[in-house]
């Protein structure tokens, strides 16, 4: 321990380590403390204004326990594309509606009015994207995340704010601890763990969209460089937005009344989903705008002016920062129609992540996760709406609950020779853009990963010319460019490191859209355009050895519910 | 432009919104909060509806130029 400490400026020990502090994190945390588990809650920025959680969009799927279970399971499981892990999906429907009432009370108590209720103290409910049979609730973000983070402090989680966490430790193949630097004083910390949950969200790529620039897969990355299995990269998501500013809450726009648009006016997503035309899941969406781009008749725009005068003030009141930048640009988006395009958001929300079983246990011994981080195994390729918050509070929950059984059998950590001399080279690699004077800086790497991830032919309608074509422009900013990038400060330190994850989880998205051959959820190809579920009910999955992508398919088991073995076009 | 003006006839120095701010925007010196990474800014509005002072503005054009899908 004497070599670590001149190593590395803080060394702390815990029972469960839960790195990233939003819902899912705060969650597991407050679940391991209940169970008198010593927990570390790590967070790179301030715990409840981190992460997506406070952009939560106000949209939430909640079963009660007298809805009809059987019908939302093949609402979901159908529109989820049959991607989605079965077992999860009965978990989904069975807790959410605990979950959901325990946080509410929990912000009760606090004064703090989580879901919304109507004048008869009902919870609200609504018909969102892509509901059927299903419905979505309403919920308030900052009051949810704020009761989380008193909550967690109430319960004797200790709290690390600031640090981006970057390494994850193994020791005979389990799961130890993670290695961090502080965004702020340049500090290292190791943090030791007997159980180790990864909940900071997936990485965002800093691309469009609102509120999520400070997830770049750090999570995702250091799991995956110690051989922990990714699975659901090929569906790393997009949501859609204003050309002109961030805006989110789509969801529960499309829900009252919001219609996409072509450049002849036509509400074009008729064509491509006509059951519910402008809530079609976002899987259609993107790939519809792209399409009629693709065919002419773009640009896209998105108009609000059918909605109700009480359904605008109701959207004002859930989504102020969006209607609020519209104000700020001089736009009245209930009066005219806006420019729209897709926000491609990589393993964001649903796109991907770890993958795990039904305890939220990966490949790894000791390590878990929940949340944006795994590979939200409830969801398929994109089924309904607001399902993935409540998947936050149900997986953050079990996670902690089941890291903590599992902390219970374990010794105190205390860390090898070979682990010691492995964290010097980490320390290397996180501090080796601030030896340099100049350079590239992670900006400009960042924008040029970007350039090559967001254009359609790459990012919605592919083809193996497209996807070979970026996976190798990748792989060339990889090996040129990223050992060019330097930092002329601590902050822009923090940015080197986000942007080495950006690459690698950039590599393993788009491989992993390569090794799908067929077209299903947000993997639209030109060249394989039909769902096939003859050969295709696979997962694809990824890992690294040696540093090196390594990917593969598994088959998935659908024990309730199968689709038809057939291939079917996709439109 | 992102995070643009801190009135400082307004700001107490309460320094929350360096406190809270996910892009780590804000620096300090002698407790008065500044802009110190205005191209980092991604246009949440945190600050600005937390700030108990109104001292702080936040224009919702973009910070950094980003390439488009089309």
């Amino acid at each position: 321990m004497n070599g670590l400490k001149k190593m590395v400026n803080h060394v702390e020990s815990c029972d469960v380590l839960i790195a990233g502090g939003g819902t899912a994190g705060c969650f597991a945390a407050i679940k391991a403390a209940e169970k008198n588990q010593k927990v570390i809650l790590v967070d790179k920025g301030y715990i409840g204004r981190s992460g997506c959680s406070p952009f939560a969009a106000g949209a939430i799927n909640i079963c009660y326990p007298d809805d009809d279970k059987d019908r939302w399971f093949e609402e979901i499981v159908t529109r989820g594309e049959y991607l989605n892990d079965q077992e999860w999906v009965k978990i989904q429907l069975a807790e959410a509606y605990d979950r959901n009432v325990e946080l509410h009370k929990w912000g009760k108590a606090y004064g703090k009015k989580v879901l919304v209720e109507d004048e008869n103290g009902e919870f609200v409910r609504r018909q969102g994207r892509g509901n059927i049979h299903t419905r979505t609730n309403v919920i308030n973000a900052l009051p949810m995340v704020d009761t989380l983070r008193r909550k967690s402090r109430d319960v004797g989680v200790k709290m690390v704010e600031r640090v981006m966490l970057t390494h994850l430790i193994l020791q005979e193949g389990r799961a130890v601890g993670i290695l961090g630097l502080h965004c702020r004083t340049g500090e290292s910390y190791l943090f030791l763990a007997k159980a180790v949950v990864l909940t900071a969200g997936g990485c965002g790529f800093k691309s469009f969209f609102i509120g999520h620039r400070n997830l770049t897969g750090e999570a995702q990355y250091m799991a995956m460089r110690v051989g922990a299995h990714l699975r659901n990269l090929d569906q790393a998501m997009s949501n859609s937005t204003s050309k002109d500013i961030d805006i989110h809450g789509l969801s529960l726009m499309v829900g009252f009344g919001g219609r996409f648009l072509n450049a002849d006016g036509e509400e074009f997503m008729l064509r491509y989903d006509p059951q519910v035309g402008s809530r079609a899941r976002l899987t259609r969406v993107v790939v519809g705008m792209a399409k009629e781009v693709d065919a002419g008749r773009g640009p896209i725009y998105f108009d609000l002016t059918q909605v109700t005068p009480d359904d605008q003030k109701l959207l004002r009141h859930i989504l102020p920062e969006g209607f609020r930048a519209f104000e700020r640009l001089g736009v009245n988006p209930f009066k005219q129609k806006n420019e729209w395009i897709p926000a491609f958001e990589g393993t964001l929300i649903h796109g991907g992540g770890l993958h795990m079983d039904t305890t939220c246990a990966s490949n790894i011994p000791g390590l878990y996760s929940a949340g944006d981080t795994s590979c939200t195994p409830e969801h398929g390729t994109w089924s309904i709406t607001g399902l993935n918050l409540s998947f936050c509070f149900i997986s953050g929950a079990r996670a902690g609950s089941f890291a903590a059984d599992w902390a219970m059998q374990q010794e105190d950590v205390k860390l090898s020779k070979e682990n010691e001399a492995l964290i010097r080279t980490y320390i290397e690699e996180l501090i080796g853009p601030a030896k340099k004077n100049s350079g590239i800086t992670p900006d400009q790497l960042n924008y040029e990963l970007l350039d090559i991830l967001i254009p359609y032919r790459v990012a919605y309608l592919r083809d193996e010319t497209s996807l070979q074509g970026a996976l190798d422009r990748i792989r060339l900013l990889m090996d040129d460019k990223l050992p060019q990038v330097y930092a002329k400060s601590l902050h822009e330190l923090i940015k080197a490191f986000e942007t080495r994850s950006m690459l690698a989880i950039g590599e393993a998205i788009v491989a992993s859209v390569l090794y799908r051959k067929e077209s299903r959820g947000f993997v639209y190809r030109k060249d394989y355009p039909l769902t096939d579920n003859v050969d295709w009910l696979k997962w694809v999955m990824v890992t690294m050895e040696n540093e090196k992508i390594k990917i593969w398919a598994e088959d998935f088991p659908t024990p309730y519910l199968s689709p038809p073995r057939e291939k079917y076009p996709i439109f | 432009m992102p995070v643009k003006n801190i009135d400082y006839t307004r700001c107490s120095s309460c320094l929350r919104c360096y406190k809270i701010c996910p892009m780590d925007v804000f620096g300090v010196v002698s407790r008065q909060v500044y802009i110190a990474w205005q191209q980092d800014c991604m246009c949440c509005y945190l600050c600005e509806i937390e700030c108990p002072e109104d001292a702080i503005y936040v224009d919702p054009q973009r910070s950094q130029l980003k390439p488009f899908p089309w």
